[in-house]
């Protein structure tokens, strides 16, 4: 086993099944390739010192580790959440997979993890993809050092994205920053330059990844932006085109196309003056009535056997249905969301059935 | 053909929320519902665009330096942006405004220590064109109590301390759309000279913030007179 530091960083993979490790080895190598970035892999061993050789592969910094969720098969008392929950102590992104053990995952991963399918293939190119977001993160630090002395890192990402108006709303994300507490420890002790960069784009990247993206308010992915425009969400590639000069370019843009809110608010505005359509008090549905009348025909409705797919604006993350803000159909303001995500709304019937434990 | 803005509506007004929302968790406080789509709705009449604010209830120290949390203030209202508004330019012709402050009392009560209204009136004889009026807001406990997931019980005669004001006092004001007397509150209770530069930075980004629409010269052509004469006396509020 080789020490993986190079300058574009590392991703360390961790597996007990040898053939799997492989198979995912070769993916991540494919979707990596040209990028400087080295992939080293590591079948933990019965008798092996794990913390050692653990320490020894993320030594480097600029890392990513991603490991089998059950790693029964290697030393007695050695997990994949052992993995998980080292990283999290040091600050090092860190995903994990079940084959297995699938039902044994939430779905949803914690503020500091991610969660990777299962499948080589699939799993790849997402692994190199959140590595490269990191990685982007971690250079704009390196290039402008004064970033480390925002005041926020709400502040931060909206400078690194160039969107100073984003701030109120990124700041309305950070609280969930303490999901972490072990950060606090990081923090108040590693004071050095080169440790704040790397905290930095630690905090910098989940807080993007794991928050912002996924709960969309300033930054939606395709199926948000058909919930907004309150149509179904086969008509993504219909209406993406539309909606070219609202793309999202920043960290973690490899996996996937996403467009700045306020930016396709100004494609709305400039389809308002385009085409005379009447308001008549569905938001959500005006927004479609401009877009159909742009592309010259009728966008497929959601299912809802509530509004039959008039209404929308909104998603639920827990049940991916669009909803409107009526609130027989969804409820706002939860507490499992943050409140800088205005474009989703808990859908009422998972919000009963899990309530009290969702909260207000 | 007159140009849609309701989409800009949204956005200005949103803008506006998220801004308060952040800034004022900023310099210790906190409101809620936060959620946009729980906080407002949009109508169009024959004047132009209404946003209605619903009941929202924020839970404040009394003064900047003091370090309990005892007061709720909760706020609800309209405003209306005219047709004739420009997408970069957007002003808010009317509005009306209700606040209710509930102080918390030992043994969990509340009392009712202030009420308002605040209205926009250009039409009626005699009526400063802004203007404020006291009244008992002591119905709002039960917004109170839906945003906090609190039970008070309803104000006790006694503990309403805006009962039987002279209702027709109307006091000139300023413009105070449901934004302008959330600045108000946050001014009130919130920063003073004994601040930190976190509290005053973060009510400076406020006020910018909640100044990126303005007032519509079309509702109280009057005060024309105010800025012509230099003079601010409240004579100029009347016709």
């Amino acid at each position: 086993m080789s020490n993986p530091q190079t300058p574009a960083g590392s991703i360390v993979l961790i597996d007990d099944d040898p053939e799997q490790l492989a198979r995912l080895k070769a993916e991540v190598e494919r979707f990596s390739a040209g990028s400087g970035v080295k992939v080293t892999d590591w079948k933990p061993e019965a008798n092996e010192r794990v913390d050692e050789t653990f320490d020894t592969l993320v030594a480097g910094g600029r890392t990513l580790v991603v490991t089998d969720y059950d790693l029964t098969r290697g030393p007695a008392g050695f997990f994949g959440t052992s993995v998980v929950s080292w990283c999290q102590q040091r600050a090092i992104p860190v995903g994990d997979y079940s084959r297995g053990n699938k039902p044994n995952l939430p779905k949803q991963p914690s503020l500091f993890e991610f969660r990777f399918p299962e499948t080589p293939r699939q799993a790849g190119q997402r692994i190199v993809g959140i590595h490269k977001g990191f990685s982007d993160l971690r250079a704009k630090l390196d290039s402008d050092p004064n970033l480390l002395s925002e005041r926020s890192p709400a502040n931060m990402l909206a400078h690194i994205l160039h969107r100073p108006s984003a701030i109120p709303q990124f700041s309305l994300y950070a609280p969930q920053l303490v999901a972490n507490p072990g950060l606090v420890d990081l923090f108040s002790t590693r004071k050095d330059v080169e440790s704040r960069k790397e905290l930095a784009a630690y905090l910098l990247g989940h807080l993007l990844f794991n928050s912002i993206l996924r709960y969309p308010g300033p930054i939606l992915d395709p199926n948000t932006l058909c919930s907004y425009l309150a149509c179904d969400g086969s008509e993504a590639d219909a209406v993406q085109p539309l909606f070219q000069n609202a793309r999202y370019n920043g960290p973690f843009d490899s996996l996937g196309p996403r467009y700045w809110r306020e930016d396709v608010d100004d494609v709305i505005e400039s389809l308002a003056e385009k085409h005379d359509v009447p308001y008549d008090g569905n938001v959500a549905g005006y927004r479609r009535a401009l877009v159909e009348r742009e592309l010259d025909r009728e966008l497929l409705r959601y299912g809802c056997p509530r509004c039959q797919g008039e209404r929308g604006g909104f998603r639920c993350p827990f049940t991916e249905a669009t909803v409107c803000e009526l609130s027989e159909c969804s409820v706002g303001s939860s507490a499992w969301l943050p409140p800088g995500a205005d474009l989703v709304r808990v859908e009422r019937g998972y919000f009963d059935e899990t309530a009290p434990m969702m909260g207000r | 053909m007159a140009v849609n803005l309701q989409p800009t509506v949204e956005r200005v007004v949103n803008f506006a929320w998220n801004s308060f929302l952040s800034e004022i968790e900023a310099m210790g406080g906190q409101a809620r519902p936060k959620h946009p789509s729980d906080v407002f709705s949009y109508g169009v009449t024959d004047e132009g665009y209404l946003v209605t604010l619903a009941p929202i209830t924020l839970r404040l120290k009394e003064k900047a330096a003091a370090s309990e949390c005892v007061l709720f203030v909760t706020v609800e209202g309209c405003l209306l942006f005219p047709r004739n508004a420009h997408r970069n330019d957007m002003r808010v012709v009317k509005y009306q405004t209700r606040a209710g402050y509930f102080r918390v009392l030992d043994g969990g009560k509340l009392k009712h220590v202030y009420g308002v209204h605040y209205d926009h009136d250009d039409d009626l004889p005699a009526h400063p064109v802004y203007h404020s009026q006291m009244s008992t807001m002591a119905s709002f406990v039960q917004h109170v109590n839906a945003a906090w997931n609190a039970q008070y019980q309803a104000i006790e005669p006694d503990l309403d301390l805006m009962k039987g004001l002279l209702r027709n006092v109307r006091i000139p004001t300023a413009h105070m759309d449901p934004f302008s007397v959330l600045l108000q509150i946050a001014s009130d209770h919130l920063v003073s000279e004994v601040s930190d530069a976190q509290v005053t930075s973060a009510y400076d980004r406020l006020r910018g913030a909640l100044s990126t629409f303005r007032s519509s010269r079309d509702g109280a052509v009057r005060l024309d007179a105010a800025i012509d004469q230099h003079c601010f006396r409240s004579g100029h509020w009347y016709r």
